[in-house]
């Protein structure tokens, strides 16, 4: 099994190179017929990648322990499912997950580019096999997933309890598919640099690759953030990681590159200013690797020690000397079209949207390497708290949270001063009613800046809602159709517009949600006998029994808990502690209550063998908006690039778009 | 745009004020990490202590974090086994928090005992996995989906 593995990985390593090689050859003068050669070598990549894939996922299932891999990850008495997802729980496994996404994304753009981008597609297959070709190298040559054991042992070490859980499982591919689809853009902005072909094509052609793994980096990184506050048990959700924060720094400059691209296709301008953020985007998913795999950051996140930091290090300085350089060969093409005319025009909100990403990115970046560059400079190691994150984030964040409301309402070009009163004198009325109960609120605490996100939120919300009632209405007077038939015409014939607008609606949702539980939840530990009672911000907790019970698996108590609000009875939580016994590893049990107002939030910290409960009580206000509202990012996105009909004429850019993703 | 200088000069002011907001937000939260051996200063400096927890570590951990008179822990260097320090903390405390397992905690020196702020206190895993989990049998995941240790709020 072992074989079958090692052989299909060295096989792909040898497609991906040899696909490199004809991919470049197909560029000279007749030798055209290699680019089909090169494409047929990417399908075979595919191929094989899939076959080592599978492998190590039969080698799971079967509980062939023989394979290191699955003896350190999973046990027989494991559920099947935890066993597929246990390819995650290892380096060697993850980095093969990292490989076959890569494969199946280069075989879809190769089969979705058959006739079109022809001149762009021997760079573009050179790019996306030369990051394969770094991938299978390192899975056959110096971390194979496929390392055997002797003697074989008799059951596996099992997977750890806390990564036992269905946001866990998710997780991880999530925010590697968002990778890898990374991967895709920059491979088309290198084809379009060494092809001279520095229209705005490439860009559409990659747009749906664009804003599908922006999507799934963004799920990605809510699912974890889901995980951590279920599984975790301190109440939180995010900590400024240096590992979420390198899910995050990708996503914050795709997030810029989603918005200037649109100024790119519309008035020909940021053509550099794309081509930087491409690259940024794509180095920084593989800057998160290197994070994660070098040791160079002390992370709260478990990772094996790891030869693999140089590799990637190389590949990433690489990727930032060899963009730039041919970025720097191919300046005079890349001129602007046209100027900024007004400060206050679309293009100079994007403009400005970006420079705040780029910015929150930076600082992020900064905060997270500190450290190291302290260690290096000055001998010791300085860390940064999370305070500089929040006290940085929090600005910034309002700042992309007020463009988000003005930008899309601001025309192209220059805006009139009428144009400007008649747009936002609703949300400007909305903003100043909003003021005078945050206001209230904020000057109990000094909770300036909630008070300031929900004004935000409630201008901004108000923005999106008159575009909508601005185009329904349209259509409502001059087509005849119903509100609700405008509404839905809406969505399907300007997908990308208004998919934007529910996107940013979700986005809004997130950071009430941010802004309410940072600022107004409140904890309390209690220590309760059965019978006793406990308060936390206007809440009743009682104790109405503990429970214990041992199978030869694992050890669980857990106590029942009466939460009443005054004296109406609201459910009974019962959190719970159970303690696996071979390594007498303790994984807590949280119990939430859940309503679109709050999270009553319970941590049982201990349980004594006379009952006593010791708990932990948080109350999270507005926290389900956070999760709600990143479903809402997701959907809208997904109205954004959803196909539309082929009838249409292929002429308009929306269909041309389609036809990026369709083929 | 009237001028390419004017353009610049805002630029410039954007720049400028993101590296102001940069600089007074990391001078407040500067924290030293250090292993025991390392805490010298008991004049309020932050440290983020490294270490690893001293056999004897109270099994009923995370319930004297609750009490009024702390989890009490002793804290020894990685690398100089020798040099010790006494921890005081409450706040909740990591699943994983036992004997000989890898910590970071934040805090400050007084009086020779280190305070730590309240629920700070941070497992790492053994970052030698598969040498560790052969010797002591614990188990810890190596990849990119790794545990977050829990952090304070």
């Amino acid at each position: 099994m072992s074989l079958i593995g090692r052989a299909a990985l060295l096989l792909a390593f040898a497609a991906a190179l040899y696909a490199v090689g004809a991919a470049l050859w197909s560029r000279r003068p007749g030798q055209h017929r290699f680019l089909i050669s090169a494409e047929r070598a990417v399908f075979c990549m595919t191929g094989v990648t899939t076959v080592a894939a599978v492998t190590m996922w039969t080698g799971l299932v079967t509980d062939r322990f023989d394979l290191a891999n699955v003896a350190g990850y999973s046990s027989r008495s494991l559920g099947w499912g935890y066993k597929l997802t246990a390819m995650w729980g290892s380096q060697a496994g993850s980095l093969l997950l990292w490989a076959w996404l890569l494969s199946l994304v280069s075989s879809l753009v190769v089969i979705t580019n058959r006739r079109r981008n022809r001149e762009l597609m021997p760079i573009v297959v050179a790019v996306l096999m030369g990051v394969g070709v770094f991938f299978t190298s390192v899975l056959s040559f110096i971390t194979s997933p496929f390392e055997t054991l002797s003697p074989i042992p008799l059951d596996g070490r099992g997977l750890n309890p806390l990564l036992q859980n269905v946001y866990m499982q998710s997780h991880p591919p999530l925010l590697y598919i968002g990778y890898v689809g990374l991967t895709v853009p920059f491979a088309f902005a290198v084809a379009a640099l060494v092809t001279r072909r520095l229209d705005a094509s490439w860009i559409t052609s990659v747009r749906r690759w664009t804003v599908l793994s922006w999507l799934f980096l963004g799920m990605g990184i809510v699912l974890g953030s889901r995980w951590a506050y279920e599984e975790l048990g301190w109440g939180g959700y995010w900590a400024w990681d240096p590992v979420e924060n390198a899910a995050l720094m990708p996503w914050l400059v795709a997030t810029a590159f989603l918005h200037s691209v649109m100024v790119q296709e519309r008035r020909g301008m940021l053509k550099i200013w794309n081509m930087v953020l491409v690259t940024l985007t794509f180095t920084l998913a593989l800057f998160g690797t290197f994070l994660t795999r070098s040791g160079i950051l002390s992370s709260v996140h478990a990772f094996g020690e790891s030869t693999l930091g140089p590799y990637f290090l190389g590949l990433i300085i690489l990727v930032l000397v060899g963009a730039f350089a041919l970025l720097i060969t191919r300046l005079p093409l890349l001129r602007s079209q046209n100027s900024l005319e007004s400060y206050v025009s679309r293009e100079a909100i994007f403009l400005y949207n970006n420079l705040l990403l780029v910015g929150l990115a930076f600082a992020v970046f900064w905060g997270t390497i500190f450290p190291v560059l302290s260690e290096a400079v000055r001998g010791d190691k300085i860390t940064v708290g999370q305070g500089f994150f929040d006290q940085v984030a929090a600005p910034i964040g309002l700042a992309l949270l007020f463009f988000t409301g003005v930008g899309p309402l601001v025309p192209w070009r220059k805006a009139s001063r009428r144009e400007l009163q008649r747009r936002f004198g609703a949300p400007l009325v909305v903003a100043v009613i909003a003021l005078i109960p945050a206001l209230m609120i904020a000057s109990e605490g000094a909770h300036w800046w909630a008070a300031a996100a929900l004004v935000l939120a409630a201008f901004t919300l108000t923005c999106i809602a008159g575009e909508f009632w601005r185009g329904m209405r349209a259509r409502h007077q001059i087509g005849e159709v119903s509100w609700p038939g405008a509404f839905g015409q809406l969505l399907v014939r300007h997908r990308r517009r208004y998919g934007g607008y529910i996107a940013h609606i979700g986005l809004v949702l997130v950071i009430v949600g941010i802004a309410c539980q940072g600022a107004f939840s409140s904890q309390a530990d209690m220590a309760l006998r059965k019978g006793q009672q406990g308060q936390v911000a206007g809440y009743t907790i009682v104790n109405e029994g503990g429970t214990r019970s041992q199978d030869d698996h694992k050890m669980s108590v857990g106590v029942a808990l009466g939460l009443y609000d005054g004296t109406s009875r609201i459910t009974t939580l019962t959190p719970g502690v159970d303690v696996f016994v071979p390594q007498m590893q303790r994984s807590s049990e949280v119990a939430i209550d859940t309503t679109p107002f709050r999270d009553v939030y319970v941590v049982l910290v201990g349980l004594t063998p006379d009952g006593l409960a010791r708990l932990s009580v948080f109350v999270n206000p507005m926290m389900l908006w956070i999760w709600v509202g990143g479903l809402i990012v997701a959907f809208g996105a997904l109205i954004a690039v959803w196909p539309a009909r082929r009838s249409r004429a292929p002429s308009t850019i929306e269909s041309g778009a389609n036809g990026a993703a369709r083929g | 745009m009237r001028s390419r200088s004017r353009f610049t000069i805002a630029l410039i002011l954007a720049a400028a004020l993101g590296g102001w907001l940069i600089w007074t937000s990391i001078g407040g939260s500067l924290q030293t990490y250090t292993s025991p051996s390392g805490l010298v200063k008991s004049d309020g400096t932050t440290y983020r202590l490294n270490g690893k927890v001293n056999a004897g570590a109270p099994k009923d951990a995370a319930e004297r974090a609750q009490s009024a008179a702390g989890l009490r822990f002793v804290v020894r260097d990685k690398d100089k086994p020798t040099s010790t320090v006494e921890v005081v903390y409450r706040g909740s405390v990591p699943d994983a928090f036992a004997d000989d397992r890898e910590i970071v905690v934040t805090g400050h020196m007084e009086n020779g005992v280190f305070m730590a702020d309240r629920g700070s206190l941070i497992t790492l895993c053994p970052s030698k996995f598969m040498q560790k989990a052969a010797e002591d049998g614990k188990t810890m995941p190596a990849g990119i989906t790794g545990p977050k240790g829990t952090t304070g709020t």
